[in-house]
Parts: C-alpha cells; sequence; structure tokens
C-alpha cells in the first residue's frame, strides 16, 4: 500500500503516482494521459446535465503530482480536451489558473484523436505540441498505442483508458483504473475526472499496477 | 321518426348476431361491461383466465358509435370516423394479434371504422400518414403514446379520444412504463375530460388501486370493477420424485426429473414449460431432447434473448398447434391465447400465487377445458412452496401489485415531452401530474426541482453553466431546439437494455442476444448452449459475438441478468403457515405428505418452526462456522438480513463474513465461532436503525449506482439508441456509473441520487419488508439448535456457491490480504 511505486521499466527509473501520472525523474518530468478536459461542457452544450466540477479536479490531481515530484515539465499524452465545444468560460479559468501557478514548469501535449479538431485554440495556453513518436533518451511518446521503434526501449501512452478487474477466489472489487505495460508500451490511466475505463486482460508476459482509494498497487 | 328507428337494429342486436355468427353468447360480465361504458363510466375488467374480456371491453365504444349512427347505409368506410379508441398494449410484439382480434367485431358487423397500429415496429411511411390523419381506434405501447404527445398538431385529434383501453395493465402497474401511461392519461384527459379509461388486468390483491392508478384522482364519471369469466376449472397437481432425496437438490436444478417430465407431455397435445430463468430454459430444452430425440423439431424454445424471428416461429408453431412442447420463460406470460396447449409445466418455484394461477390459466382455452398446471420442484423444499401457494389461491390471497412512488425521472421525461408537444404553464401541469396516483404526494419542492432539471440542468444556479433543455418563454415552457427535440423523441420511455451483444453465426443467421459481461469472460473455442443449440465462441467484433456450431459438452451456460426474482410477501406468509403446520405434526396435502420422511429427519435432527419461533441452527464445518437462519421472507429480505447481522457483528469485532441466500433463509459463515444467542440479545436483530445500518453494510452506493442506470436512461443523460446517427455522438457517451460518480461529487443534492437510493432501499432491499420481518422476530422465541449434521433445510443454502460478503476490514486491509494470499499462491 502506497501512494506511489518505484518502478523499473527497459532499464528506466520511473515513479507511478496514485493520482494517475508517471515521474521520469531522469528529466524531471511528469506524465499524464487522457485528460479529457471540458468534456462535461460539451455534454452540458448538447442538453445532457453534467455540473461543472471535473477540469478543476483533474487539474488539481496534476497540480499536486506536480508539488510532490517537484517536476520541471509536464507531457499531457494525448486528449487533452473533450472537443471543441469543451473550451468554454470555466474551463478556461481554470486552465488559466493552473498555467498561471506553474509558470515555471514547461507543458507539452502529443496530439490526441480528441484533439484534433481544436484548431488554433490550444494557442491561449504556452503548450508545445509534440509529434507523435518523439523520442527522448530512448523513450517514445504517443497517443495510441504504437509498436515500439527500433532503438527505442520503451513507449509511453494513453488513449485506452485502462483498468483490469480484481478479484481474488474471496474478495472481487470490481474494474479499476490501471498502468498497463505490454509488448513494451506503457500505457497510462486516463487522469481525467469524468471519463470511462476500459477492461483490460493481462497475458502472461504483461504487467499492471492499479489504483484503489488513493493508493496504488502491483497487480499480481 | 319512431318508425324508421324502429325498423333499424339495435346495437344490442346487431352485437347478438355478431356472437350468434361465431357461435358464442355474451357472458354476463360482457353486458355490465358494455352497460357501465354506455353509462359513461370507467373501470377495470379481471379474471385470473382470460377468456372474452378483448371483447368486453372493446364493444362499448363500437355499440356507443352504432347508437350514434343508427342507420347502416350511411356508414362509408371510405370514410372512418376520427380517433375515438386507443387500446394501449404493453408488448409491440402484440400489436398484430390484437389489431387482428379487435378487427373481427368491426369486419363481423361492417362497421366503418378504420384500425391500425401504431409502434416501434410500423413502417415510417405509415406513421407519417397517421399524422396526418389517425386511424378511428390505434393499438399502439406507452411509449408510442408518450411520442404522439410531442407532435403539437395531433393534440386536436387527441382531444377527440373518447375512451382509452388498456390490456394487461397489471404487467404496466408498479413499473416506470405504468407511471408513464399514468402521465400520458392525466395528459389525454386534460385534452377531454369526458375520457373514459378502462383496463384489462389479471386477478391481483390490490385491485382498488390497480383501478385508481388507472382513472387517475379526478375520472370523468363513475368507476367500477368488473369481475370476468370464473368459472374456468384449475387443476394443480405436482410431479413427485420417485424418492424424495434426504437432501434437496438444490442447484441441480432437478433435471433428475426429466423423464417425467416427457411422459407427461406425452400425455397430452402441447404443453408449455416455464422455468425461472433463461439459463435453465437452455438446460431444460437439452435434456428433454436427449431424452426425447424423436421431438426434434417438435420441441422448440422461447426466451427474451432469442432473435425476434425465431420467437416468432415459435409462437406461430403454437397458435397452429405444431410443437410438442415449448420450454419458456415469462416470455410466453403475455399475448395471445394458444388453443392448443392443454398443460403447463412449472420447474421451480412459482415465487407468487397471482404468478402460478396466471401461468395455468395459458393452458385449456377450449370452451369448459380446465386449466391444468404441474409443478416439478427443483428442490424438496419448494414443494411446500406449492402447497403454500395452492392455500394461498384458495383463500383468495393474492399477490398485490406494489406501486410506484413519484419516479422523478419519469417525471422529467414527461415534462420535456410535453415541452416539446406544444409548451405548458407550470402551474396548470402541475395540477394534471398531481392528478395521478403516482404523484398525488409530489412536494413543491420536488416539482420545483424537475423543472429546474429541464431547465436548468439542476437546482444549483452555477453548476450547469450554458445548459438548455426546455426553455421558459413567456411564462411557458417550451423546447425550441430541433436537436433536442430529435434526442428527445428518439430516447422516450423507460425501458433499459442490459448491455447486450447480438449472438450470430458466422454465415450471418442471428440467434439472439447475451448480456455483455457472459460474452466477454468466454475465451475463443468455449461451448455454450444458446437458443437450444451448442455454439463455440469463433470471436468478438462491432459488438457481434459469431459463433459455430459445435459438439461435446458445454463450458458454459449464459447468466443472464434478472430471474432472481423473491418469494412474494404474500406466498411467504403462506409457506410459514404450512411450515407451523408441519411442526405440529399436522401434513395436509399430497405435497406435504410426500416430504414426511425429510420433515421428520428435521424435526429429529433440529427442529420445525413453530408460528411464532425463529429458527437458527449453528454447525461447523471445513469452511469454518456456519449459521443458518430461516425467517421464510424471500430472497431480498434475507439477503438484506444476512448483511445486517454480519454488519452489527462485525462492528465489535473486526472480521469477514460469507453469506448465501434462498427464498427460505440465509446463512453466515465466519472464520470464528460466534456467540449467536448473546449477539442476538445485544441487539443484532433489533428494528431501531435499520435503513442508516443497511444503507452501511449493503455497499449501498454500488448498489444504488446500478439503480442509477435506469434513472439516467430515462432522465435523458443516457441517449441509447441513436439508429443510423453518425459516429460523432460517441463524444456524448458516459456510463450511469461515471454520471452517478459525478454528481455525487459536485452536484450531491441531485435529487435523482436520492431516487436510486430510494428505489435500492424499497424494491432492491424491500426494506419495509425487512421492517416486518424484524418485528415479527421481535415477537417470536429464538430457537437455536446445534445439530450434528447439516439438516435438509440448511443443505441447499451449505451448496449454494453465489456468496456475498461483508466485512468491517478496509478495502487497503482486504486488498493487501488478497494480495498475500495470492503470493502465497504463486510461490
Amino acid at each position: 500500500m502506497a501512494e506511489l511505486i518505484d518502478i523499473q521499466l527497459a532499464g528506466h527509473s520511473f515513479q507511478l503516482l496514485a493520482n494517475c501520472g508517471l515521474f521520469w525523474p531522469a528529466q524531471s518530468m511528469l506524465f499524464v494521459a487522457d485528460t479529457h478536459f471540458g468534456k462535461e461542457a460539451t455534454f452540458r452544450s448538447h442538453g445532457i446535465p453534467v455540473p461543472i466540477g471535473a477540469t478543476a479536479a483533474t487539474l488539481a490531481k496534476i497540480a499536486e503530482m506536480l508539488r510532490r515530484t517537484g517536476a520541471e515539465q509536464l507531457c499531457i499524452l494525448g486528449d487533452m480536451f473533450h472537443a471543441r465545444s469543451s473550451i468554454v468560460k470555466d474551463v478556461r479559468e481554470s486552465l488559466d489558473r493552473f498555467f498561471d501557478e506553474f509558470k515555471m514548469v514547461e507543458v507539452s501535449l502529443i496530439l490526441g484523436n480528441h484533439d484534433t479538431h481544436l484548431g488554433t485554440q490550444l494557442s491561449s495556453w504556452p503548450i508545445k505540441i509534440l509529434e507523435a513518436g518523439t523520442t527522448i533518451c530512448s523513450i517514445t511518446l504517443a497517443h495510441l498505442p504504437t509498436a515500439k521503434p527500433e532503438g527505442a526501449d520503451l513507449v509511453l501512452c494513453g488513449h485506452i483508458h485502462p483498468a483490469i478487474r480484481i478479484s481474488s477466489n474471496t474478495e472481487r472489487f470490481g474494474k479499476l483504473p490501471c498502468f498497463w505495460y505490454s509488448r513494451g508500451q506503457l500505457v497510462l490511466p486516463a487522469i481525467g475526472d469524468f471519463t470511462g475505463t476500459q477492461v483490460v486482460r493481462l497475458a502472461k508476459e504483461e504487467q499492471a499496477w492499479f489504483i484503489a482509494d488513493q493508493n496504488i498497487y502491483r497487480a499480481v | 321518426m319512431l318508425q324508421t328507428t324502429n325498423k333499424l337494429p339495435t346495437p344490442t342486436q346487431r352485437v347478438d348476431r355478431y356472437f350468434e355468427s361465431i357461435g358464442w353468447k355474451p357472458f354476463r360480465f360482457q353486458r355490465d361491461v358494455w352497460r357501465a361504458y354506455s353509462a359513461g363510466c370507467s373501470g377495470l375488467v379481471h379474471s385470473a383466465t382470460g377468456t372474452g374480456k378483448t371483447l368486453a371491453v372493446w364493444m362499448g365504444p363500437l355499440m356507443k358509435w352504432m347508437h350514434e349512427n343508427p342507420d347502416q347505409s350511411q356508414w362509408n368506410p371510405k370514410r372512418p370516423p376520427p380517433l375515438k379508441v386507443l387500446w394501449i398494449t404493453p408488448l409491440r410484439a402484440l400489436a398484430g394479434d390484437t389489431e387482428k382480434s379487435l378487427l373481427q367485431p368491426i369486419e363481423g358487423m361492417q362497421i366503418p371504422w378504420r384500425l391500425e397500429s401504431r409502434t416501434g415496429d410500423s413502417k415510417a411511411s405509415t406513421k407519417a400518414r397517421q399524422l396526418k390523419r389517425l386511424p378511428t381506434a390505434m393499438v399502439t405501447t406507452p411509449e408510442s403514446l408518450s411520442l404522439m404527445l410531442t407532435h403539437q398538431t395531433l393534440l386536436e385529434q387527441l382531444a377527440g379520444i373518447e375512451a382509452v383501453i388498456v390490456d394487461e395493465w397489471h404487467e404496466l402497474l408498479g413499473t416506470k412504463r405504468g407511471v408513464q401511461t399514468e402521465l400520458a392519461l392525466a395528459r389525454l384527459r386534460k385534452l377531454n375530460p369526458q375520457l373514459r379509461v378502462w383496463g384489462v388486468s389479471a386477478t391481483l390483491g390490490n385491485l382498488p388501486q390497480a383501478l385508481q392508478s388507472l382513472v387517475g384522482l379526478a375520472p370523468s364519471g363513475d368507476c367500477e370493477i368488473v369481475q370476468g369469466y370464473t368459472k374456468k376449472r384449475l387443476k394443480l397437481e405436482s410431479i413427485l420424485p420417485n424418492h424424495i432425496d434426504r437432501f434437496p437438490w438444490s442447484g441441480h436444478i432437478g433435471t433428475k426429473m426429466v423423464p417425467q417430465v416427457a411422459e407427461l407431455i406425452d400425455s397430452v397435445k402441447s404443453a408449455l414449460i416455464f422455468t425461472n430463468t433463461r439459463s435453465q430454459t437452455e438446460l431444460w430444452y437439452q435434456h428433454l431432447l436427449a431424452e426425447r430425440p424423436s421431438w426434434a423439431g417438435l420441441l422448440a424454445i422461447h426466451h427474451g434473448s432469442l432473435d425476434m424471428s425465431v420467437r416468432k416461429w415459435v409462437e406461430d408453431g403454437l397458435r397452429a398447434g405444431k410443437l410438442r412442447a415449448v420450454v419458456c420463460t415469462s416470455s410466453l406470460d403475455l399475448g395471445v391465447d394458444f388453443t392448443a396447449v392443454d398443460l403447463v409445466i412449472q420447474i421451480g418455484s412459482p415465487k407468487g400465487a397471482a404468478r402460478l394461477l396466471q401461468r395455468a390459466g395459458r393452458s385449456g382455452h377450449q370452451p369448459d377445458a380446465v386449466s391444468r398446471l404441474a409443478f416439478v420442484p427443483t428442490n424438496a423444499i419448494e414443494l411446500i412452496e406449492l402447497a403454500a401457494a395452492q392455500d394461498a389461491i384458495k383463500l383468495g390471497e393474492l399477490e398485490a401489485r406494489p406501486l410506484l412512488n413519484k419516479p422523478l425521472d419519469v417525471l422529467a421525461q414527461h415534462l420535456v415531452t410535453v415541452a416539446i408537444g406544444g409548451g405548458f404553464r407550470h402551474e396548470d401541469l402541475l395540477a394534471e401530474v398531481r392528478s395521478t396516483v403516482a404523484y398525488q404526494s409530489l412536494t413543491d419542492q420536488e416539482w420545483q426541482w424537475a423543472l429546474d432539471f429541464v431547465v436548468r440542468g439542476g437546482s444549483s444556479l452555477t453548476a450547469y453553466p450554458d445548459f438548455h433543455r426546455v426553455k421558459i418563454i413567456d411564462d411557458r415552457y417550451e423546447v425550441t431546439e430541433r436537436r433536442t427535440i430529435t434526442n428527445h423523441r428518439m430516447n422516450i420511455g423507460t425501458i433499459v437494455a442490459d448491455a447486450a451483444m447480438q449472438v450470430k453465426f458466422q454465415k450471418g443467421k442471428t440467434l439472439g442476444t447475451a448480456e455483455e459481461s457472459f460474452l466477454a469472460k468466454l475465451h475463443v473455442g468455449d461451448r455454450f448452449l444458446f437458443a437450444g443449440r451448442l455454439v463455440a465462441l469463433l470471436r468478438i467484433r462491432d459488438n457481434v459475438a459469431y459463433v459455430k456450431l459445435a459438439k461435446g459438452k458445454p463450458d458454459a451456460v449464459p447468466r443472464w441478468m434478472g430471474g432472481r426474482m423473491p418469494l412474494s410477501t404474500e406466498l411467504s406468509a403462506a409457506l410459514r403457515r404450512k411450515i407451523a403446520e408441519a411442526s405440529q405434526g399436522q401434513l395436509i396435502g399430497r405435497e406435504m405428505k410426500a416430504l414426511k420422511e425429510l420433515l421428520e429427519l428435521q424435526q429429529r435432527w433440529s427442529s420445525i418452526p413453530r408460528a411464532d419461533e425463529l429458527l437458527i441452527e449453528k454447525i461447523k464445518t471445513r469452511e469454518g462456522y456456519q449459521i443458518f437462519v430461516f425467517p421464510f421472507e424471500g430472497r431480498l429480505v434475507h439477503e438484506g438480513l444476512a448483511a445486517l447481522m454480519a454488519y452489527r457483528i462485525s462492528k465489535s469485532k473486526k472480521t469477514t463474513f460469507t453469506m448465501a441466500c434462498n427464498d427460505h433463509g440465509f446463512v453466515l459463515q465466519s472464520p470464528y465461532d460466534v456467540n449467536i444467542d448473546a449477539e442476538i440479545r445485544h441487539g443484532v436483530l433489533r428494528t431501531e436503525e435499520l435503513v442508516s445500518d443497511i444503507l452501511q453494510c449493503m455497499n449501498a452506493t454500488e448498489m444504488a449506482k446500478r439503480q442509477f442506470r435506469q434513472i439516467a436512461r430515462v432522465a435523458g443523460l443516457i441517449q441509447s439508441g441513436f439508429p443510423g446517427q453518425r459516429k460523432s455522438a460517441s463524444h456524448l457517451q458516459a456510463s450511469s456509473n461515471l454520471f452517478f460518480d459525478v454528481f455525487a461529487q459536485y452536484d450531491p443534492e441531485n435529487l435523482l441520487l436520492e431516487q436510486s437510493r430510494r428505489e435500492v432501499l424499497e424494491f432492491q432491499l424491500e426494506a419495509k419488508r425487512m421492517q416486518a420481518a424484524l418485528e415479527r422476530i421481535a415477537a417470536s422465541r429464538i430457537v437455536i439448535e446445534t445439530p450434528d449434521r447439516v439438516t435438509p433445510l440448511a443443505f441447499p443454502l451449505l451448496v449454494d456457491k453465489l456468496r456475498e460478503r461483508v466485512s468491517s476490514e478496509t478495502l487497503a486491509d482486504r486488498i493487501a490480504r488478497m494480495q498475500a494470499e495470492l503470493e502465497k499462491a504463486a510461490s
């Protein structure tokens, strides 16, 4: 039981955080995936009442991890915003406050499938757009799960919103969001507060770390 | 003047002539209904087995029209009268058959009415034509009726409706579809204050309530309850095993009885075999076919998950008398009568006396035939249930259908419906809504919340910026946005389908649907029984499971949700009476006598509880310390009581209980010995703090989340069914769990959350029944036995593998313990 777990993958050291982030100390870089900011606003604009709050809560989780790790860089692995209609006044204000507080943090984004229709709206904030497939120190960054390129040690990605079902003969906990390591790819859980999950089944050589009740556990 | 009318036959004469032409004579109850109708009354016609109910309610409007239009030479089929009668059927699959049977008297008497159906299955072109001019009489469903209310242009025609007839009202009563119907009826009554409403229903324990719900609190005229034809004779029998096992063989679903059942089917023309779950249907079908291979093609299977074409084939076969037997679930409880069927077989507990009676009524439809039902117990104790059900039927103690109390999700949907269909002023609609039984106690605050929900998203002024569904324009609530209107029309209704996947052969023939959760657990190549065949999974793609025929034994039987209906309150009480009789050594009836040996054993090893006793048995097995408790109150109450006891005991001592329940009692298994006597003295069965404790221990949040699925769908949060809609709608998909969480976190005042908690308490936990049970237990003597062996009453509970658990350990503790266990097992 812990709020973070130190792991070694493909010769690199990382910390997995219970707030759905991955910290890479060597680069002082925090990764999160699938923030889906403003998803609730998109629903409202289509006549489905969803209260505000999820965007601010997601940002608060990221802020907590930035403070805890002292990361100098933040990289969002895609699906930063849910849709064009997601960028409304209160979402904008929450993000403004966040970027204000973390002026010193360099923020980058791998565009996800949800981000492709945003047009110029992203330019409101100091966000560096990275190509999918950008490789830093043999670690490749992507939104969609991608086969590990030749020469790379590891792919970090999102998109799937992975979760696993946890149970034993005597206990059942249902599905819990997880980090999923499969075939050279480490898929991050979706950090967005108003996002769903997709259950993955662990194959033999795969690993997962799941999150329950503000703690992170290694799945056995 | 007088002379001319004298020449014309009176409506009564015409009707008598029509009956003569089909070789019948009107029953007295039918004449009663016609008289009441012509006097402007509304009412409810009920009977257990259905003959002549349709004609009873249908002739009233026809006779009234003939009375007003006595001169047949003026009848012009090219110019049918405008809409007069709405016929509401609970199943759209029944609309076609209903239309046929309503058409016969129209054609027989050459009445120039136009009769048509309008349901979700109707062709778009028909619906469009109907929007211009509705037929004289229309067969429709509650959903289609609500949809019609969204068309402002139809209101004028709807105002001309003289009568609404609701068929099989008992099916709708006490459900959200029933409430939806009540609201629509209130709307129609507002449009035409003279509206007559007639219902047709099976016999229930609360007929006056059923009538009131139908006609509302301010009906236009007098209201009557008319009892239908009652002379139908009923024969109930049970198929007793040749040898009553010492232990009930629960879990083996009694397929030992297959040879006897097959023999019985041999002796009749055509039989319906009802089981309680779809999986049992599949198993019994396979076993019967294995027993009588020559029945291939004569034996069929019917349940709600099968493809429509398969079901239709079976129904046609039954109607034509071509099938020896059909194994089915409640899917064949409703619908037109199959005259060839002369025997109903009920496998396993009937769960209620009214249900047993209704099912028996599915057989014996020839004049003077006997409704015959054979009961096949799946464990010995169920025989007591049949004995009890027979007593209850004899005493007329049939189940009441409990009503729903002001579900706000249905109200919210209705508000949007009315806002689209011409809009409303809020005080007018409030009065109209409060005229229904379901919303008679709606408070001003609840009303305001529902309005806020559709106008602003919620009662909070700041939580829902930019949200609009309904707009207030000059004091009127209206919807103007095209997209909102289209979405609402597509999502009207309260039926929630479980996440289901189509099951198809590779070549393309659809077999039916199975729950996604079941299919997801299968591996490619796994064999399972489906639609009466053994199939193997090939692959799952695009929400379709492709299968091929397989040989050998199944690896899995699909489990569909539902089918865990508890024994009714009334039948539970009758069951306790039978047990109490047995405790006095009185074994009345064939079923009870058959159980003599078993009951004696129970008495010798432990005891049989008297009317004022609660039996508890304690025994240690290899698995741990078992505490068996036998309140005989039905499964749901036992689930609640088991969790409550476990929770209250574990509050003082950190432990984890596992538990199992059935309709007769429950078992708690603990790793430690529990001094149950002392625990009871310290109040583990106290009635105080019941609700708060039960919410604590039943993982009420999880249950509320599950309940929230339907609420989210009805209230328009989840948009299902976008036929042919572009993929772009996927960015508006979110699960009801997600909605629940986001409301709980950011708008905890949302009354829909409150509603889901209330529904959990009322329907999933049956809190009122539990309270009553605890009060009964408080007045009982507690008998604690420590038998040396597992007793006949306890055995079915011991072998039940579907165990739940209650724990006072934290989630972290439990995960840690589980991890340790798994690691130990792995090393």
